[in-house]
Formats: structure tokens, C-alpha cells, sequence
């Protein structure tokens, strides 16, 4: 790691600075989390009684649980729907945006809105507007002949969470995008217009390619968040029904753990989870390090 | 004011790079010394430690008769200017300059009239209320000098002051630093890489190569008796001429083209050695004779007020300034290397003969 | 071809509008809902425009609460959300802010030790570690309690990151200048460093009252005292009543006064907004 070629000299001070940082860390994150990794590693009665050691026994569990393999779906569903609605609606309007002379602050202005919403009142807004008997959109819906109902349906259960979730993540996914698309030089859209390419052709053969890293990125940052922060959308809504529909991995973590009481079962999918949150960041922070030697 | 010594001076970095070695000079009272040399050969690096930013891990550095090497920056009396100026930028100009007199505790009524006379010392007076990116380079550098003066330091250090000039003010600065400093009087130590600014500024020039000095002494002595072959390419502009020679015996020296000139050299040793003459040193001959050298004229760069000749003699290319004029026509020339003004260096190391 | 140009024009504004709506849309049927009389929705009727009872509505939630939902005043969980996110966003900064300085300007031993345990608290957030974290926090008995609330969320190596990416685009020299006037290490942080790193402050303030506004999961685990309830957790309380006495109105003003104050936030500070955001991230 670089440091900086002037430090100070002294012989405590650095120590009493990190200390407020190491021990907040100390306590509420990495006890426990190894508390979660030697859970995982235990099976317990409900009642807290007696605790026995069983190897891998949680894991193997998990994946021959067909609940758990369905959480599994259920959630890679609802993050790559997510991520694919979230960025394509945000790249378009961002692209757009890009275009226009007059009024790009207002419109970048009204599409941070969503960010300022909490996941779970966004939840509740659209849980709201679908409702299928007060709901706008239901009613709507209803219209053509189908009849909305997510208390009933999975998929539109599915459906009205994915809309939620992408609402909110449309302003974090436009900003970057629309930084993205005024970082590209001018002059290679020039000479594109030059070389007559249509405004379409334009956007496919030039602009898209150069936008691939914030692509990428987003992708990233989209999953994450369709992975782990979206319990409150689901808890708040439909809470992971009906029956299991729309149980994703966080939900089902939370729920085995403070109603299930299956505090070993719990524990070995808060591991997954961490596992997959560390593979994440590793591809995240190579991605930042091939940016920076760019 | 004060002097400074350093005595057996070095720095090895932890990881093992000596970055300098047994670095001895004496910096007499009031005098301006410049460290010169090419970037990585550690001027910059001693002077940060004469100014207590870089640890000193062998012998000893002394300003007036205190050992410093165990003293903060604050407390060595001494003041630095930086290359990029280092001015505070969320500071007036006027706090910029007080910052270290506040910190030292000194009474408001003092600061303010140290700050003032230094702003009017450099006519900096009028932009004592403004931030510094309201300032342009040169007013900047002015804002610089004035910190270091306020703080009225025993020395005066400055690191590569002028380079983020353009070359109009950095020839005007040049010549106000080196007026401020007779005036104020005080010792100062000054690290270039640019040999102009060495040869026009120094009392005495420091050419460092490698973490070594290479050599010490007066502008005139480094420009007219270079130690090395080192000092000798490096200071001087166009760079003097090395010319691959062998002393065949009783000072008679065979040249590149089967030229050959006899030298009353009698010292030299048989064997191949290095001849260096500058290009300003070399004669132009009106005709061919047992004394001249024949050069073919490969370029000639017009300078307004004079030419700069590039030519080679043999295979070996010689730069020539001339001091008379010369048949610009002519694509091939004859030269006399004055005897007086012939530099030889050792094939091996380059050190003068 | 100005004739095309001017079709692409409109199209663009066409597209942004239509953006425009779907963005609001949601938050404009909140407002209506949320301004008119309960027998509205038992009706089913719906409307566009909003009704005539907003201040009744809000003046009840805020100052009553929601007696069938047996909910505190809004007003008390609104200034509980208030000092979750101060307290989040002032103690992320705090303790980020010494950190970084001591991990930036100070060579000690174990400084790639504390790194490393700062770096890995990235890859951990709270909903995947959240039962034993609740029970740390359970065991120092500060369910139901601010420092609860606060402390479990303020560790953040982002922020720590943000700042030591700051620090290290400081140049060098101005460190070794103010060491030439005499400034220590504290004095450097308070003169130099704190008025230089100014905008990245206010600018991850703003994202870290919303990230604290907006917490969710955490307040819900461990409040079980309304004296303590935050408005976003509070929300979800209103909606599982409403499943059989349908509140819709209170519903949405609920959820209307939860996304005031952040978005108010946003809206007020958008430059730092949109600086911190595109910074935090890279």
C-alpha cells in the first residue's frame, strides 16, 4: 500500500486514532462474523440446550434443500431482472439526457428522486399502486383482461418486487451512466458523425463499447444490491410470499434465524452469502484496478 | 544567518538504497550555494535533510554550531521554498504567510508587521487578502519567498524554485532571488537541475552525480576546471566535447580520422584518454596547416547572434560555437584546438589528468 | 437534415418525460392517496388528484399516531430516523476521518493490520451477518437504545477509503510546509487537512443520512420499545393493519413524511449529492 513520503512520528497517537474505527470493527463486525462461521459449523435445538459440532453438515443440508435451491432461483431471477431493467431504462434515459441541450439539470434533477426513497417505502409505493383492489396499476392491468393479483400470484409477486427495486436503483445507474457518457471525448463523436453514422448505428458501434467499463460496473453494483439490500422491499411487502415465491437468500436468512430458530441452517447461509459478497468485491476491486492502469 | 556544515553526511533509505554518501561541505556565512546535478542524484534529498524532512543515518549536519540532526524543521531556523510553492489554498495570502509565526507563538503585532514588510520587500502587498489560485505563477512564487522571509530564517532553502516558470520570469526571478538574498543577507542553499540557473546564481556550485559531490567550487572553477568528465558534459551549454584520444608518447595525441596534435602534456601517461575543449574554445583556421584539423559541416544552427556548428571530425561529431565568423558556404572546415584550453579526463573513470 | 434534427429533439424530451413520469408516478399516488378521507379506498375509488383532507391526515399521524396500529406520533419516529442518521453519518465521518489520517500520515506497526481489518469490514454487510450481530449488541444491552441503533452501522471502510484517497491526492509539500511553521500532527489535521477535505465531508454527509434515514432491517431487529421506532421500520407496522382495516391514507402519509426529510436532502444539496455518490463508489 502507498503511504505518503512525509509522515508524522509518534508514539501513540496513530494507535488512539484508529482505535474508535478497530474496535466498532471489532465488535459488530468481525466477532460476528466469525460467530457466523462457527455457527455454521454447529447444530443447536431451539431451545438453546445443547449444541453439537457437525462438520459441513449445515451446508450439505442447504444444498439438498429444495427450499433453499428454490430461494437460490429465486433470487438470480430477481437480480439479473432487476439488473437488466434497472440499467437498460437508465442507460436509455441517460443517453437521452445526454443528448438534450435544454433541461438536462432538470431531468437529471427529478431522476435522483428515487434514490432518496428507503427500499422499503419504495416497496410499499408500488405494493400500493398494484394493490388489486385500490391499486392504479392493478386497475389498469385489469383492463386488458388480466387479472393482477401478487397475494395470489408468484409471478406478479415476482414482478411487482423487481419493479421496485429497479425503480430505486434507476437514479444510481443514470448518474453513472450520464457521467460515464460525458467522459467520452467529444471528438470521437464527431468523427463518427463524420464517418455518417446514423444516431443509432452511433450509439452501437461507439458510444456502447466505450460505456462497457461503467457497464460493467453498474452490473456489479446492481447485483449487490438485488442480492443483499432488498430485504426491506420484501419484508415490507410481500414478505417472501405467497408461499415461497419471492423468498430471496437475505429474507431467507433473516426469516430462519429469528423465526425459524434454525440457528446453524442460518448461520451456513449467512457464510454463503459472505462468500458471495467477497467474490463480488474482488471482482469489483479488479475492475477498479485495470480502470486505474488505463 | 548562520553557517552550515555538513559532516560525513549520508542516507540510506531502509530498503537498502543509499541514496547519498559522505556528502562534506562548508556554507560559509551569507553565502548562496547551489546543489546541482541530473534528477535521482539525491540534491533534492539533501536538501530535505538539511531542512529535517529526511531522516540524516550517518554523520552529522550542523547550522551555526548546533548538530540538527535530531531537531524538527520548526525548530532548525530554517525556511524553504518548494518547487510547487506548497501554498496553503484555503489561506489569504496574508495567513499563509503568518502561519508559522502563529504557530510559533509570536505576538499578532509582530506577525503583522513581518508579514508587511515582506509583502512590500517583494510587491506582493496588494494581494494579501486574496486566496492563492487567484495569484498567477510568478505572484505565487513571490507569496513562497515571503513565507520564508517572515519566518527570518538562519537559511534560506529552496528546492527547484523556479522550473513551474516560463523562461521569460524565470530569468527575472533568478536574478530577484539572488538580490533578496544579498540584501537580506542570508545563507542560502538552492537545488537546480538547470546549469543556467547554477552557473548565473552560485556563489559556490555543489555537482552531485549518484549521491557523491562531484565536485565543489566557484561558478568559474566547475565551468573552466571540471573534475570530470561528468561535470564537464554537464555543465556548459552546448556541452563541452569529448573526444576519444591515445597518447602515443612525448604529448603526441592521435585524434578520430587519423588527425593527430601534439600537446606540451608531457605528464601523461601512454594510453587512451578522454580530450574535452569547448565548443566556444575551439579556433576557426584561415587555411589548412600542420596545426589544423580538417571537419566536414554536417549542421549549422543559427542563433541571431552567433552559430552553432555541428561537425565531425573523423566519425566523432564536434560542436562548435565560433567566436569569429566563417565562410558559411563551406562545407568543410579547419580547426585549431588551442593548446591552453584542452581538458583530458581518464578513459575509465573521466577524472581530470 | 435541421428538420430531423429537430424530430430527434422532440423524441429525446418525449422519451425524458415519459422517464420523468415514471419516476414521479409513484410518489404522486402516495401524495393523493395520502390526502384523501380513509372511506376513499373502501369505496375504490381512485383518483388523481389529491383530496381535501391533507391536513387532517397529517396533523393526526403526526401528533396522535395511528391508534388501530397502536403507533406513536410520527413526529417521534421522525426525530428518532433524525438522530439515527445524524448519529450515523457525524460518527461514520468521525471515526473515518481518524482513522484515514493515522492510516495516510503515520508509519506504526500494525498499520497494515488495522488496514486490512478496516478493508474487510467492505465485504460485510450487516444483512449477511445479522444474527450475531444482533446478539453482540443484545449481550452489551443496547437493544432499544440510540448507541444500538447507531454504533453497528458506523464502522464503514468505504468512507475510510473515500478520505485516504483524499489524503493522498493532498501533495506532499504542504505536509512538509506546515512541518517547516511548526505544525504537529494534530494542528496539520485541524489547519490543513479538515479545511482541504471540506467538500468530500459534506458530500458523503449527504450520502450517509440517507443511508441511515433509509436503514430498515436494523432498527426493526432491535427496537421493540416504540420510543425507539424509526419511521421506515414504522411503516411496515401501518401496512400489516391495513391488510384487514385498509389505512391506505395514513399508510402514505407515513410514507410520504418518511421520504421528505432525504429527499429534501438530495434535492437541496444535488451537486455534493451527485459528487459524493460517483466518489464513495470509484
Amino acid at each position: 500500500m502507498r503511504t505518503k513520503r512525509v509522515t508524522f512520528r509518534h508514539p501513540w497517537l496513530p494507535y488512539l486514532l484508529v482505535l474508535p474505527q478497530l474496535i466498532i470493527t471489532v465488535v459488530f463486525f468481525i466477532w460476528p462474523a466469525s460467530q457466523a462461521l462457527y455457527q455454521s459449523v454447529l447444530q443447536q435445538d431451539p431451545f438453546g440446550l445443547k449444541v453439537t459440532f457437525v462438520g459441513m453438515d449445515n451446508f450439505i443440508e442447504l444444498f439438498h434443500d429444495p427450499l433453499y435451491l428454490a430461494s437460490f432461483k429465486t433470487t438470480v431471477i430477481f437480480a439479473s431482472a432487476t439488473a437488466f431493467l434497472s440499467l437498460s431504462l437508465a442507460l436509455l434515459l441517460a443517453v437521452v439526457a445526454d443528448s438534450v441541450v435544454k433541461g438536462k439539470g432538470f431531468y437529471q434533477g427529478v431522476m435522483i428522486w428515487p434514490y432518496a426513497v428507503a427500499p422499503a417505502v419504495a416497496g410499499v409505493l408500488w405494493w400500493f399502486m398494484f394493490n388489486p383492489t385500490v391499486g392504479i396499476m392493478a386497475y389498469v392491468i385489469d383492463q386488458t383482461g388480466y387479472k393482477w393479483n401478487h397475494f395470489l400470484n408468484g409471478t406478479d409477486a415476482m414482478i411487482l418486487i423487481t419493479i421496485s427495486a429497479a425503480w430505486k436503483q434507476i437514479s444510481y445507474n443514470f448518474l453513472f451512466f450520464l457521467a460515464g457518457l460525458q467522459a467520452i471525448p467529444k471528438s470521437l463523436i464527431e468523427a463518427a458523425a463524420i464517418d455518417a453514422a446514423g444516431p443509432i448505428k452511433r450509439f452501437w458501434t461507439i458510444i456502447f463499447p466505450l460505456l462497457s467499463p461503467t457497464t460493467f460496473f453498474l452490473l456489479v453494483v446492481n447485483i449487490v444490491f438485488a442480492f443483499f439490500e432488498t430485504f426491506a422491499i420484501v419484508h415490507a411487502t410481500t414478505a417472501g410470499g405467497p408461499g415461497q415465491d419471492t423468498t430471496i437468500l437475505v429474507y431467507k436468512v433473516w426469516r430462519d434465524a429469528f423465526e425459524a430458530l434454525d440457528l446453524g441452517g442460518s448461520a451456513a447461509q449467512s457464510v454463503i452469502l459472505m462468500i458471495i459478497v467477497i467474490a463480488m468485491t474482488v471482482i469489483q476491486f479488479r475492475y477498479i484496478e485495470r480502470k486505474v492502469e488505463y | 544567518m548562520a553557517t552550515l556544515k555538513l559532516i560525513n553526511a549520508g542516507k540510506t533509505y531502509p530498503n537498502g538504497f543509499e541514496a547519498l554518501s559522505n556528502i562534506n561541505l562548508d556554507v560559509k556565512d551569507g553565502e548562496f550555494t547551489v546543489l546541482v546535478g541530473p534528477s535521482g542524484c539525491g540534491k533534492s534529498t539533501l536538501l530535505r535533510m538539511v531542512a529535517g524532512l529526511e531522516e540524516v543515518t550517518t554523520g552529522d549536519i550542523m547550522i551555526g554550531d548546533r548538530i540538527v540532526n535530531n531537531l524538527d524543521p520548526a525548530s532548525r531556523k530554517i525556511a524553504m521554498v518548494f518547487q510547487n510553492y506548497a501554498l496553503y489554498p484555503h489561506m489569504t495570502v496574508y495567513n499563509n504567510m503568518a502561519y508559522g509565526l502563529k504557530n510559533l507563538g509570536t505576538p499578532k503585532e509582530e506577525i503583522r508587521e513581518r508579514v508587511n514588510y515582506a509583502a512590500k520587500l517583494l510587491g506582493i502587498e496588494e494581494y494579501l487578502p486574496r486566496r492563492p489560485r487567484q495569484l498567477s505563477g510568478g505572484q505565487r512564487q513571490r507569496v513562497a519567498m515571503g513565507r520564508a522571509i517572515v519566518r527570518k530564517p538562519d537559511i534560506f532553502l529552496f528546492d527547484e524554485p523556479l522550473s513551474n516558470l516560463d523562461a521569460k520570469l524565470r530569468s527575472q526571478m533568478r536574478i530577484e532571488i539572488r538580490k533578496l538574498q544579498r540584501e537580506l543577507a542570508v545563507t542560502a542553499m538552492y537545488v537546480t537541475h538547470d546549469q543556467v540557473e547554477a552557473m548565473t546564481m552560485a556563489d559556490t556550485i555543489v555537482v552531485l552525480s549518484d549521491g557523491h559531490i562531484e565536485q565543489i567550487g566557484t561558478p568559474k572553477q566547475i565551468y573552466h576546471h571540471p573534475n570530470s568528465t561528468f561535470v564537464a558534459e554537464f555543465i556548459g551549454s552546448p556541452p563541452m566535447n569529448l573526444l576519444k584520444a591515445t597518447h602515443t608518447g612525448n604529448g603526441t595525441i592521435s585524434l578520430p580520422g587519423d588527425n593527430k596534435i601534439t600537446v606540451d602534456r608531457k605528464d601523461l601517461a601512454d594510453g587512451e584518454l578522454l580530450l574535452g575543449i569547448r565548443p566556444e574554445d575551439i579556433e576557426i583556421a584561415a587555411k589548412k596547416s600542420a596545426k589544423t584539423l580538417g571537419v566536414d559541416i554536417e549542421l549549422v544552427e543559427e542563433l541571431g547572434a552567433g552559430n552553432i556548428l555541428h561537425t565531425k571530425l573523423g566519425t566523432s561529431p564536434i560542436v562548435i560555437s565560433p567566436r569569429t565568423g566563417f565562410d558559411t558556404e563551406k562545407q568543410q572546415l579547419e580547426i585549431k584546438l588551442p593548446d591552453a584550453k584542452l581538458h583530458f579526463f581518464a578513459s575509465g573513470d573521466g577524472k581530470r589528468l | 437534415m435541421a428538420g430531423s434534427n429537430r424530430l430527434l429533439t422532440i423524441l429525446a424530451h418525449a422519451i425524458l418525460i415519459i422517464g420523468v413520469i415514471v419516476v414521479l408516478f409513484p410518489i404522486w399516488v402516495a401524495f393523493v392517496a395520502s390526502t384523501h378521507p380513509g372511506e376513499t379506498f373502501l369505496s375504490g375509488e381512485l383518483s388523481l388528484w389529491p383530496g381535501n383532507q391533507m391536513i387532517e391526515n397529517y396533523s393526526l399521524i403526526l401528533g396522535k399516531g395511528m391508534k388501530i396500529a397502536s403507533a406513536p406520533p410520527l413526529w417521534v419516529m421522525l426525530l428518532n430516523s433524525l438522530i439515527m442518521a445524524m448519529g450515523i453519518a457525524i460518527g461514520k465521518i468521525f471515526i473515518s476521518l481518524l482513522s484515514a489520517f493515522a492510516i495516510v500520515y503515520f508509519n506504526f506497526r500494525f498499520r497494515m493490520t488495522a488496514f486490512w481489518m478496516i478493508f474487510i469490514t467492505l465485504m460485510l454487510p450487516v444483512e449477511v451477518r445479522i444474527l450475531p450481530t444482533y446478539e453482540v449488541t443484545a449481550n452489551l444491552g443496547l437493544l432499544n437504545s440510540y448507541p444500538g441503533l447507531i454504533l453497528p452501522l458506523i464502522a464503514s471502510a468505504t468512507a475510510t477509503f473515500l478520505f485516504r484517497q483524499v489524503f493522498m491526492t493532498i501533495p506532499d509539500e504542504l505536509t512538509e510546509a506546515s512541518r517547516i511553521d511548526g505544525a504537529g500532527p494534530i494542528k496539520f489535521f485541524f489547519d490543513i487537512l479538515m479545511p482541504l477535505s471540506r467538500t468530500n465531508i459534506a458530500a458523503l454527509f449527504v450520502i450517509l443520512f440517507i443511508y441511515g434515514w433509509n436503514q430498515y432491517l436494523w432498527p426493526l431487529l432491535i427496537t421493540t420499545e416504540d420510543r425507539y421506532a424509526t419511521i421506515v421500520m414504522g411503516i411496515k407496522r401501518m401496512v400489516e393493519v391495513a391488510d384487514s382495516i385498509p389505512q391506505w391514507h395514513m399508510v402514505m402519509a407515513t410514507a410520504i413524511l418518511a421520504l421528505i426529510p432525504p429527499l429534501f436532502v438530495v434535492i437541496s444539496m444535488q451537486k455534493l449529492f451527485v459528487r459524493g455518490l460517483t466518489e464513495t463508489e470509484k
